[in-house]
């Protein structure tokens, strides 16, 4: 009777697709709908920055310097008298836009180059598995410093011809897209290791080997075949980066090689406030918080991505 | 195995080939050079010239680059250009601290995250494991600069129990804030992937045998799971290793410890090109060698892996 129903129950089941699935199994996972609802109140926030913030960044107020939360300060005023909550709530246009364009670097580079390899092999696999160790073999954090010291000096001067417009770019964002080409430069290593990784395995299956017989080009196979069905476990890994991204903008910023002042990167502000924590501690406390809040919410829907498109990996 | 590691030691020359010429590439493309800095302190031309015609930086890029490599090939990784010391001394004298503190902030690691793990998967779904992911989760989200001024305004500031700073070695009490602020964001890392590693190996049918034929629990979880379920704690622990050593220069700054980390950001926006290069290969060749240490715990954990 019970493998009556169970077949009853399987014949009524309506076929749904992988990212049905998932989508279904992430609404389960309560911890993670908490956090992508929070992270849209940040992107919201970060949008509507002009309109939330009560101050501008960059006013300053000398006649009330670092104070203490009051009426007109909620979370009172920093060395140069400036509003925090209102820092804070532009910090989010920094720390998201280093999260969605480090994410969006990293798999524009890394899954053609590894797609490329694990189907191509020999050869073009070799060079690119040789680099991409090499590339490992760098302290990660230095080579971002090394990067940037280069970006700041070559954007940060003005320049003339074709990369004027990428010039212009940096001083608009002040001082950002240096941080997204580096983050960029290097985090496209470990997605472009999966989707090969990924590649490698797929390419065996019957339904690559159909794909051929009926004369698809090998762009058509690794397009319409290939990239989306090694999508998921990508996906999983760039959000997982997303966090240690937006850390490093903030390590960056906090020994000044980050985004340019008076632009408020919580990094930036933890460093201010840094020096003056023993007197005033809310200054290094507040934007300290707001990173560690956003960093959870990341990891945590980074979690749940991985346990609802991975279901193997849970028990 | 001793063939794989001599053949995988062989491969650290043309890695750090590479990384030097890469690296050599990126910081003389940058524009500026150590004595053209645009400040309002004006150098006499003469000076710069001079400092110049003494480091050899007029002489075309070529020669600098070989030049450097075949110094380097002799022990001599050249001097600092804004330090009396040369760029050996400088690691002589402030890597020693630098790899004090990370080995100290390493065993804590190890020694808070493997224990919470395990307990975490042995009390799945419980409080306890509630707590211990709720903990990692925070830990883990934290850079060590935040934690370090936090466990500064705590231990120092309100309860007066620590020193505020400075650096007496591996023995002194002043240790235990940078240690700890380095070692909780690994600590955490690591509780979460053997909390992972030890529930998939639980589940495996050679822990059923174990228990079957009536092995206490203690040495069920001791002898059986846990030496399996080290393999992947393996990999992010060698991460983590190279990542407390090279990214202790924030705590380093902010806990006023005499390490190596605040040299090389100094050095990079300075131009101090061998410091930067010396540095570079340093910790690429640290990196390099705590990839392949973990490569063979592999083989020592797990037999099956071979390497020809």
């Amino acid at each position: 009777m019970t493998a009556n129903l169970s077949a009853d129950k399987m014949r009524q089941k309506v076929p749904t697709s992988l990212w049905q699935d998932a989508w279904r199994r992430l609404r389960r996972n309560r911890p993670a709908v908490f956090s992508m609802v929070l992270i849209l109140m940040l992107f919201t926030v970060a949008v509507l920055a002009p309109w939330v913030a009560p101050y501008s960044y960059a006013k300053q107020d000398l006649a009330h310097v670092t104070e203490n939360p009051s009426a007109a300060y909620p979370l009172g005023t920093d060395r140069l008298g400036r509003d925090v909550f209102s820092r804070l709530v532009y910090g989010t246009r920094i720390s998201l836009s280093v999260a969605l364009i480090s994410m969006f670097l990293m798999v524009i580079i890394g899954v053609p180059l590894g797609t490329l390899a694990g189907y191509f092999g020999g050869r073009v696999d070799m060079i690119l598995m040789r680099t991409v160790d090499v590339l490992y073999a760098f302290p990660d954090l230095l080579f971002v410093i090394v990067v940037m010291a280069y970006l700041k000096a070559v954007l940060g001067r003005g320049v003339e011809g074709p990369l004027a417009v990428i010039a212009q770019l940096y001083a608009m964002t002040g001082g950002l897209l240096a941080i997204f080409l580096a983050l960029g430069l290097t985090g496209w290593l470990t997605v472009a290791r999966l989707v090969r990784g990924q590649i490698l395995s797929l390419r065996q299956k019957e339904y690559i080997e159909a794909a051929h017989c009926i004369g698809a080009s090998d762009w058509r196979i690794m397009w319409n075949h290939l990239i989306p069905n090694s999508l998921a476990p990508v996906i999983v890994a760039a959000a997982l980066r997303v966090p240690g991204a937006i850390m490093t903008e903030a390590g960056l910023s906090f020994i000044g090689l980050g985004v340019d002042p008076p632009m408020p990167s919580w990094g930036m502000m933890i460093s201010e406030g840094q020096a003056l924590m023993r007197s005033y501690p809310h200054l290094m406390v507040m934007p300290g918080l707001a990173l560690a809040v956003t960093l959870i919410c990341f990891n945590l829907l980074g979690d749940g991505l991985r346990d609802a498109l991975d279901p193997l990996m849970k028990k | 195995m001793h063939r794989y590691a001599i053949r995988r030691l062989l491969a650290f020359i043309p890695i750090l080939l590479i990384v030097y010429t890469l690296t050599f590439l990126v910081i003389h493309a940058t524009p500026g050079g150590p004595w053209d800095m645009e400040t309002d302190k004006v150098l006499p031309q003469a000076f710069a010239q001079t400092m110049r015609a003494k480091y050899h930086l007029d002489d075309p890029l070529w020669k600098q680059y070989l030049d450097y490599l075949w110094n380097l090939m002799h022990g001599d990784l050249g001097p600092s250009y804004f330090s009396t010391l040369k760029v050996s001394e400088i690691i002589t004298e402030y890597w020693p601290v630098s790899i004090q503190l990370g080995v100290v902030a390493m065993a804590l690691a190890l020694l808070v995250g493997i224990p919470l793990g395990t307990i975490a998967a042995l009390n799945q779904n419980t409080w306890v494991d509630f707590v211990s992911t709720l903990l990692s989760l925070f830990f883990i989200s934290t850079p060590s600069y935040v934690l370090v001024t936090l466990l500064i305004i705590i231990f120092s500031v309100e309860l007066g129990w620590l020193p505020s700073g400075g650096w007496d070695g591996l023995l002194d009490r002043k240790v235990l804030i940078p240690a700890f602020a380095l070692a909780l964001g690994p600590a955490a890392t690591l509780a979460r992937y053997t909390r992972a590693s030890l529930l998939e190996v639980l589940r495996m049918d050679y822990i059923r045998t174990a228990r079957a034929k009536g092995l206490r629990e203690s040495s069920v979880i001791a002898r059986h799971a846990l030496k399996n379920a080290f393999i992947p704690v393996a990999t992010v622990a060698g991460l983590s290793l190279a990542g407390v050593i090279t990214g202790s220069f924030f705590v380093e700054t902010i806990y006023r410890i005499p390490g190596i980390g605040r040299y090389f950001v100094n050095s990079a926006s300075a131009r101090d090109y061998p410091v930067v290069l010396g540095l570079t290969l340093l910790f690429a060749t640290l990196i390099t060698l705590v990839n392949l240490l973990v490569d063979l715990l592999y083989g020592f954990l797990d037999p099956r892996i071979s390497y020809q």
